[in-house]
């Protein structure tokens, strides 16, 4: 076995130059079309160009980013692969389920994006305020949905619930789609996620999970406002697997900032409401460290994990 | 595909098969099962999850190994009163050392794969998989080993841009 | 009174080029076994960024529809679903072609696939909006009510043995069940192994059990048996043998228009929830899984009636029904359009566009059949030694490639040595795709029902009209489908086939 891998991996050498000066492989924890794919997508050709570098991005999907997210941890850390990771598998999964990596088996490179999440209800509901809907809750049973149980929408939800000590129940869906027409139908109260869903959905926006009012939504208030000192949003960034050379990191991060100062990445995000929001490796890693431990404090709350 | 040469033996070990299958089918549950009740499924891994995760999955091992057990019995009350009874979905004329090492082939390529990319085991496994196949044509085989193994390849990875998994990445192969 | 500019746009060379090549490129792509419109929508999807809004859409609406039509024709021919979608197909397709009507069984799947598709446009085009608010009615414990009455459709499938079916069907939910916990996040039956964690993909598991296995089968036998099926013609039905058959293309149309229109569920879905009932209504019922071409116009129009109407959430309220529509949202996204409730207000240029183009795609589809057809039949002339080598190579690329994980591949195999053994031993493999199909929608929404209940299931049938229907739908089938068969076949053991098919 030993000498067919040497054999193997010496017949690749002979014939490929040195890997990482070809082609960088960027791995995306979620299937093409999906919302961090997009994303990824439009990042990619400013990166390269920055970079001088082809990249390409490959699809690793399943379990929640997970899959995608091991990949890339697992990767030789030449510089060769690196991934574009979402919140849920960098900073919530591997606190809710055993995964073969965790916050610290990446090289930070930058963050690219963070995204606040709203709370939302049905558009024409009697409720009009956060106030009205904590009352009811204390008084009766209140149902909130997900896209899946440990997103950012079930986190935020659990959170809050937890804070304002209501009597809630989580109902969890595949994803936001089927979780909408719940909630046009009635079945699901309330639910938290971004613009774009408050864009592009039937739903009103009763408050955002945000420090401060969004230049954009100016009429919104915050949950910091309404008493309930609550901060989520959906995030993205550039990792590679741990171990990345210095110098590496810094021409990536390099690279990365250039890419999302571009007018393509963003008139992408303005159309998606997305926020832009640059860290360099440094920043960033403290960021995910310091992130990580406020999700699985929530996930212990609503008794996920231990 | 003609039955008429069929011997009696033959239907005999056809039907015998036939009950190999379905016991190692219903073993299939119990395997489950166990391994589920004994931990080593992996359930430990989210204790506030409580057992409501394994309900249904355990009604249905239950089901399965319940509804085997009737038809397993079904069939070797069936057997051993007529053990070559004629069997209408049987496919006599299999030959069993061919179809095993086509299988091996093929889970051997699969199982490779994950281990040193695409572009190697194809390479080493197609052209096995060709004769066993029964490519007897050199030429043909050239072709088809041309066009299955690096045309693919290089179809995907560079003219439509979806990855096939690679020794080194970012690698050529 | 209607503004037609948006002809403009579809008829712009770009829009034309687009839907021929993306529904060529569909049907080729569906009809290779491991290739199916996820990897097809997926290939299509980078072209799209340097495209115009109505062009790129129009080339994955093509990729979509054709391959859920191409999927039949290697339903057909070798006897596996190019996609899951036409997994129901295979029941009835392949023993036509065993009978030497490869050509017409074609036929028919072409012919019922446009037509369920032109009628979904119908449906799409003049009621999008009110069916997709009918549609948000179906709440969890209604979905449930919905699904538990399609795993009905195992005791239709299970020809042979009833007894094998059903323990096949628990098979096929339980397998589908290992991985992520959908409601706690907890890992089941991973045995440590995060691959696992992900769940065993449908794609690769059906790939594996059809394709492969029937690679397995044929090469086993050494070339010993010609192929039947090269230089395979397309053949339309005639006008007239169509009669006593356009009441089930209707309701299978209907049928598929409806289950297209609730989120998460799927053409598979429909396929066999209309297989099911033309068995059960159909006159020539008892010829039902031995060739029937009653069997292919359910299967067929009513996928391909899923793919119109997949559309009417997308458009109508911006959730997307599956995968593939939510490809084509995130398309809406990148050309700056936003897809929501607010999509037909907006952009309605857009959306008539849409319209237009699904039309002419699927009168495109029964253009470009004859020519793909023609191709597929030249490709079988081939020695089958070359030709089901590919099929194992493409199964392994397909399997590969849906979530680019070559583990996937290594399942796709396992499951071709599972599917050749389960052969020979004399199991139907329909009821245990249609466990794997259904199982993970059956649990999610039993237990979403289960916390809205308080853990209460004999409320379930109170819970709505449309529940109650649903569920006295579900036992009725079961009182006089499976169970009346287990008891004849108790009191009559070796009459039990015969008895089985007495109606």
């Amino acid at each position: 076995m030993k000498i067919i891998t040497l054999a193997a991996i010496g017949v690749a050498l002979s014939f490929s130059t040195s890997a990482s000066a070809q082609t960088v492989e960027m791995i995306v924890p979620f299937s093409a079309g999906g919302g961090t794919d997009s994303v990824a997508r439009v990042f990619e050709p400013g990166f390269s160009e920055a970079l001088g570098q082809t990249t390409v991005i490959r699809n690793v999907a399943g379990a929640s980013g997970t899959i995608g997210a091991a990949a890339t941890a697992d990767a030789a850390n030449d510089g060769s692969t690196i991934g574009y990771l979402p919140i849920g598998p960098l900073a919530i999964q591997p606190s809710l389920r055993k995964t073969s990596y965790n916050a610290d088996s990446f090289s930070y490179i930058c963050q690219t994006t963070s995204t606040p999440v709203f709370l939302l209800e049905k558009k024409g509901s009697e409720m009009k305020s956060v106030k009205q809907w904590v009352e009811r809750g204390k008084a009766k049973r209140i149902v909130y949905g997900s896209s899946g149980p440990g997103t950012i929408p079930h986190l935020a939800m659990a959170a809050f619930a937890a804070t304002a000590g209501l009597k809630a129940v989580h109902l969890p869906f595949k994803g936001t789609g089927p979780a909408m027409n719940a909630m046009a139908g009635g079945e699901i109260d309330l639910f938290a996620d971004t613009a774009t869903v408050l864009e592009g959905n039937d739903v009103t926006a009763l408050a955002v999970f945000a420090p401060e009012r969004l230049k954009t939504y100016p009429d919104i208030p915050t949950m910091k406002e309404l008493g309930y000192d609550l901060d989520f949003s959906v995030w993205q960034g550039l990792v590679a697997p741990k171990g990345l050379p210095k110098d590496l990191q810094q021409k990536y991060a390099e690279a990365c900032q250039k890419a999302i100062a571009t007018d393509r990445f963003k008139s992408l995000a303005e159309k998606t409401n997305t926020g832009i929001k640059y860290r360099g490796p440094d920043a960033f890693e403290a960021f995910v460290a310091e992130n990580t431990k406020k999700n699985r404090k929530i996930l212990a709350e609503a008794g996920l994990v231990k | 595909m003609t039955d008429s040469s069929d011997t009696s033996d033959e239907q005999v070990s056809r039907s015998i098969g036939r009950l190999i299958v379905s016991a190692a089918f219903v073993v299939a549950s119990p395997f489950f099962l166990a391994a589920s009740l004994l931990g080593a499924a992996g359930s430990d891994m989210n204790i506030a999850a409580g057992d409501t995760s394994q309900a249904l999955p355990h009604i249905l091992l239950v089901v399965w190994v319940a509804l085997g057990l009737v038809d397993l019995f079904r069939e070797a009350t069936t057997f051993f009163r007529a053990p070559a009874a004629p069997d209408s979905q049987g496919r006599s004329d299999d030959d069993p050392v061919l179809v095993l090492a086509i299988m091996a082939a093929t889970v051997g390529l699969a199982v490779a794969i994950v281990f040193f990319g695409y572009m190697v085991p194809i390479v080493l496994i197609l052209p096995l998989l060709l004769r066993l196949a029964g490519v007897r044509s050199l030429g043909g085989g050239i072709v088809a080993f041309l066009i299955l193994g690096p045309g693919l390849w290089w179809l995907f990875n560079d003219g439509l841009g979806i990855r096939l998994p690679a020794l080194l990445s970012g690698g050529m192969f | 009174m209607v503004d037609l500019t948006f002809l403009a746009d579809v008829w712009a060379p770009a829009t034309v080029v687009a839907m021929i090549v993306g529904t060529a490129l569909g049907i080729i792509i569906g009809a290779l076994p491991g290739l199916g419109s996820v990897v097809g929508l997926s290939i299509c999807l980078p072209f799209t960024f340097g495209m115009d809004t109505v062009p790129s859409l129009a080339l994955l609406l093509g990729v979509y529809c054709g391959s859920v039509y191409g999927g039949s024709i290697s339903a057909i021919l070798i006897n596996s679903p190019g996609t899951p979608q036409s997994a129901a197909t295979v029941l009835d397709g392949y023993p036509m072609a065993l009978q030497g009507l490869a050509g017409k069984a074609l036929g028919w799947s072409t012919a019922s696939s446009v037509a369920g598709g032109l009628i979904s446009c119908i449906v799409l085009i003049v009621a999008a909006p009110q069916l997709a608010h009918f549609a948000t009615r179906f709440g969890s414990i209604e979905v449930f009510a919905l699904i538990l009455m399609a795993l009905t459709c195992i005791a239709a499938v299970s020809r042979g043995s009833m007894l094998k079916g059903l323990s096949m069907g628990s098979a096929g939910i339980f397998l589908s069940l290992i991985g992520t916990d959908p409601v706690t996040g907890a890992a089941r039956f991973t045995f440590g192994i995060q691959f696992f964690t992900a769940g065993l993909d449908l794609i690769s598991v059906v790939i594996g059990l059809f394709a492969v296995s029937e690679a397995f089968t044929r090469l086993a036998q050494d070339g010993k048996n010609e192929s039947v099926f090269s230089g395979v013609r397309l053949m339309l039905p005639s006008l007239s043998e169509w009669k006593g058959r356009i009441g089930n293309l209707l309701r299978s149309s209907a049928i598929g228009c409806f289950i297209g229109a609730l989120p998460g569920t799927g053409a598979a879905t429909a396929a066999f929830i209309s297989y099911a009932t033309a068995k059960q209504l159909s006159p020539r019922r008892d010829n039902f899984g031995k060739g029937e071409p009653d069997g292919v116009i359910a299967a067929e129009s009513s996928n391909n009636a899923v793919t119109g109407s997949a559309m009417i959430p997308t458009l109508a309220l911006g959730i997307p029904g599956d995968v593939v529509t939510a490809i084509v949202l995130s398309a809406m996204v990148v050309h700056g359009i936003t897809p929501g409730v607010r999509l037909m207000s907006e952009h309605l240029d857009v959306v008539n566009a849409i319209f237009a183009v699904l039309v002419i795609i699927n009168i495109l589809m029964l253009i470009l059949a004859f020519p793909i057809v023609r191709l597929f039949g030249k490709l079988l002339a081939i020695p089958e030694s070359y030709v089901m080598t590919g099929v194992i190579v493409f199964s392994l690329i397909g399997a590969i490639t849906v979530r680019g994980n070559a583990l996937d591949g290594v399942v796709a195999v396992a499951f071709g040595v599972f599917g050749y053994a389960l052969r020979r031993g004399g199991y139907p493999l329909a009821p245990f795709v249609i466990g794997l199909v259904l199982g993970p929608q059956f649990e999610e929404n039993l237990r979403r029902g289960l916390l809205l209940s308080d853990g209460d299931i004999l409320s379930f049938p109170t819970h709505s009209w449309i529940a109650l229907v649903l569920f006295l739908v579900t036992a009725g089938l079961i009182l006089f489908g499976p169970l009346q068969t287990l008891i004849s076949g108790r009191f009559a053991r070796s009459e039990t086939a015969r008895l089985s098919r007495e109606p």
